[in-house]
């Protein structure tokens, strides 16, 4: 699944390491998130979601 | 194998677990294979004595059950699950082949505490197929 995090993240100036501690996971996860190597469940979406203050939706795309 | 710099609170128990397991290994061990030299034990000693060193394995096992459990970042589970599936995998297709193999008298027989050691080998292979497929080698 495609996403908008690494765009997003770097609008706000955070490094991989600043996302992940205000995600409470690992900087490894943020990474693999970004890459698309993992899909987050839908509880860390929400997390992601309401951290950026967007709908999940307008941060991961549809399609592969 | 922890690759990781930054460990989460489980990653930490995790790596105490199994430095006290481990160090209790080497110790049981030690004394298990220094006893089994004497001949006139109890089979009650012997037993007691060769128990220790495979319980000391098993909270090994135990150790990485509860980071599965414990862990609370999701990516890095995922990451232990799979090492320990491709372990699970590994060990017992190993000793089921191998079984059959000694059955047929084809290859010397092998104490079964090895395919524990398989097991290990494939956590690490585990990591390293992590590495390759998800860019992080895991937590165990």
């Amino acid at each position: 699944m495609k996403n908008r995090l690494k765009v997003l993240r770097a609008e706000r100036g955070w490094s991989q390491q600043d996302l992940a501690q205000r995600l409470e996971v690992s900087r490894q996860s943020v990474n693999a998130i970004e890459t698309g190597k993992y899909d987050p469940s839908l509880p860390l979406a929400f997390r992601i979601a309401d951290l950026f203050d967007m709908a999940i939706e307008e941060i991961f795309l549809r399609g592969e | 194998m922890i690759c990781n710099a930054a460990k989460s609170p489980a990653q930490k128990r995790y790596l105490r677990r199994v430095l006290l397991f481990t160090g209790l290994y080497l110790v049981t061990f030690a004394l298990q294979t220094a006893l089994t030299k004497e001949n006139d034990l109890s089979v009650f000693t012997r037993t007691a004595f060769a128990l220790l060193p495979g319980f000391c394995i098993s909270g090994v096992f135990w150790a990485i059950g509860r980071l599965i459990v414990e862990e609370q970042d999701e990516f890095q589970r995922m990451l232990t699950v799979r090492q320990a599936m491709i372990a699970s995998g590994l060990a017992m297709a190993s000793a089921s082949v191998w079984g059959f193999l000694e059955g047929a008298a084809v290859v010397p027989h092998v104490d079964a505490y090895w395919w524990a050691v398989v097991w290990f080998i494939g956590l690490a292979i585990g990591g390293a197929v992590n590495r390759v497929q998800y860019g992080s080698w895991g937590m165990a």
